[in-house]
């Protein structure tokens, strides 16, 4: 793995060239999985049919592979970005591999707020409420989740700690809010706490995308702080970061980022564990890269996902996220063992 | 050049005051060596020299100014820190490692300027570490992977170099050779380097100029024949002993009595 050097006048950057390769080859796999998805389903299509659907604004199937196929397929692909960015960031911030949006609280609080609308709120506010429940969740998790972990700053390890007794507490709310609400709700809530992506219009993947790219850019301008996180506190500062100030800055990103996907896709777990584990084990240590990765990784992952879970057992739509971790975690740990090897 | 001193300093941990209204001036260009007993306050006082931690009261001026009113990208222009024990992150290699030695000098813009490649290889030349560039930092032995953290700071290029004990955890061998290269550091390129040894034969070899700490203040301070008399180093240590020259590098060399050869 040999790093290269990209100048332009007073632009300067190191690059891993291998690593942008992978990129590149993930986008590719993309693409692929993006036009299968697209054909397959309960109306099948060959490639000339899907041509035409696409390209005809009259063709009768047109309806189906513009206006229903293609923004779920998107709206999972944005799911997965979101979530494989927040754990990768997650993961950094509290040098640990174990780290990600699951378990530090942010899914749980997006959980309990959003049962809690489905059982009581839904009814008189409509379905339109659910994503800004699940984002306040969110956000008053990973708020609380901070302000309890602070004692002169914050460490890693407090922060980590800290919000796995955060998600417990949460998770017995949801479970306590389940278990005395009507049982027309514990199905529709039942659905959102395993994320799915079933009814996906173009105002969903157009809001979503939006959120993402107002959380990317200042990512973006952050990386070389991002890359000093996975030091200890005494060499960041002594390399002139201001440590607290910018967790807490990376720590708001991450849970915004975890936050506006499962307000939008419900409480898909191990997207955000796995999604930067695959990153780092197939691209070694690098920057903007791993990030990337991280982020096609995770999209990649709940596409497949949605195309099993809508395809495998015909004519059923099921949760994508059930699929989640059956398509994930047998390629996590393949690649756990071929690595001893 | 840099320099840094501690005014009137408190300091400590919860309620506990670790130092006391302690004053402390270094001089320039020199090697400076802290020593003292366990829990005496040295690696507190590191600590607070290189703005870790914050002053109850009194201050801590780099260059006259107040350390804590300076920007931190500032400090780190003039000032590089090694702490005790330091962990590289899983994977990273020495190239890596001593790359993150730029951080203080790169922008947005600019993260790898000619500037920024020249100084890294430097670095790692001066420390003798092209040959383990690639290698990844967890497989070194003790003292190669120490030379790589020095690296790191030779990179970030300071007139000033702190460091938290660079030599405890490792064998004599390595000891040595970790302290040859400050001293070449500090004799080749005029670095002020200060440390907290815990040896003090050791501190009194290299040592241009040694603080001996005792209940958060100094208790002396000058040359190492200055400050290794027998008296001063029962008062420090509280350790009988005697004092003899180095045959090889004539400094003084401490003897400490076991409680049998005292009586």
């Amino acid at each position: 793995m040999v790093e290269r050097t990209l100048r332009l006048g007073r632009f300067s950057r190191r690059f891993l060239p291998t690593a942008w390769a992978r990129v590149a080859a993930l986008l590719l796999v993309m693409m692929l999985v993006l036009l299968v998805s697209l054909a397959l389903g309960r109306v099948m299509l060959g490639p000339g049919a899907l041509l035409e659907a696409l390209m005809n604004p009259h063709a009768p199937t047109g309806l189906i592979v513009r206006e229903l196929r293609l923004p779920r397929i998107l709206l999972a692909a944005l799911i997965g970005a979101a979530l494989g960015v927040a754990g990768w960031l997650l993961q950094q911030v509290m040098r640990n591999p174990l780290a990600s949006p699951d378990i530090i609280g942010v899914t749980s609080g997006a959980s309990a707020a959003a049962v809690s609308y489905l059982a009581w709120l839904a009814v008189p506010l409509g379905m339109a409420g659910l994503p800004v429940a699940a984002m306040l969740g969110a956000a008053g998790a990973a708020l609380a989740v901070y302000t309890l972990a602070w004692s002169h700053g914050v460490t890693p390890l407090r922060l980590v700690l800290t919000g796995i007794g955060m998600a417990a507490a949460l998770g017995a709310v949801t479970t306590l809010v389940l278990a005395i609400s009507p049982l027309t709700t514990t199905l529709s809530a039942y659905v959102w706490l395993t994320g799915s992506v079933y009814g996906a219009n173009w105002s969903d993947v157009s809001s979503l995308a939006l959120w993402c790219v107002a959380l990317l850019v200042p990512l973006a301008a952050l990386m070389r702080q991002v890359m000093l996180a996975p030091l200890d506190d005494a060499l960041a500062t002594g390399l002139g970061l201001a440590v607290q100030r910018h967790r807490a800055a990376l720590l708001a990103l991450a849970s915004a980022l975890a936050g506006v996907a499962v307000a939008w896709g419900g409480a898909f777990v191990f997207v955000g564990l796995v999604a930067p584990h695959l990153a780092r084990r197939l691209s070694g240590y690098s920057g903007t890269a791993q990030m990337v990765l991280a982020l096609l990784y995770g999209a990649l992952l709940v596409m497949l996902a949605d195309l099993v879970a809508r395809t495998l057992f015909l004519p059923l739509d099921l949760p994508a996220g059930i699929f989640v971790a059956a398509l994930g975690a047998p390629f996590f740990l393949a690649l756990l063992i071929r690595e001893v090897r | 050049m840099a320099t840094v001193s501690a005014h009137a300093l408190m300091l400590g941990y919860q309620r506990r005051r670790i130092l006391d209204q302690l004053e402390l001036d270094l001089p320039e260009g020199k090697i400076s060596v802290l020593v003292g007993s366990n829990g005496c306050g040295k690696s507190t006082l590191l600590k607070a020299l290189a703005r870790l931690l914050s002053p109850w009261s009194g201050q801590v001026c780099l260059d006259g100014t107040d350390i804590h009113q300076l920007p931190t990208r500032e400090v780190a222009h003039r000032l590089s820190l090694l702490p005790q024990q330091p962990v590289a992150p899983e994977g990273m290699t020495v190239r890596q490692l001593v790359q993150l030695g730029r951080h203080p000098h790169q922008r947005w813009l600019s993260q790898w300027s000619p500037d920024d490649e020249h100084q890294v290889a430097r670095a790692l030349e001066r420390t003798g570490l092209e040959a383990l560039a690639d290698q990844v930092v967890d497989t070194l032995s003790g003292g190669q992977r120490q030379r790589a953290w020095i690296a790191l700071a030779v990179a970030q290029n300071t007139p000033l170099m702190l460091l938290d004990e660079p030599t405890s955890f490792l064998d004599m061998n390595h000891q040595m050779e970790v302290l040859d290269l400050l001293h070449e550091l500090n004799r080749e390129e005029g670095r002020t380097i200060v440390m907290v040894l815990h040896d003090l034969n050791l501190a009194g070899r290299y040592a241009d100029h040694m603080v001996a700490l005792r209940a958060g203040q100094v208790y002396a301070r000058g040359t190492p024949a200055q400050v290794m008399i027998p008296e001063r180093i029962e008062a420090i240590f509280g350790l009988a002993c005697r004092v003899i020259e180095d045959p090889c590098s004539h400094t003084p060399l401490c003897i400490p009595l076991s409680r049998q050869a005292r009586s």
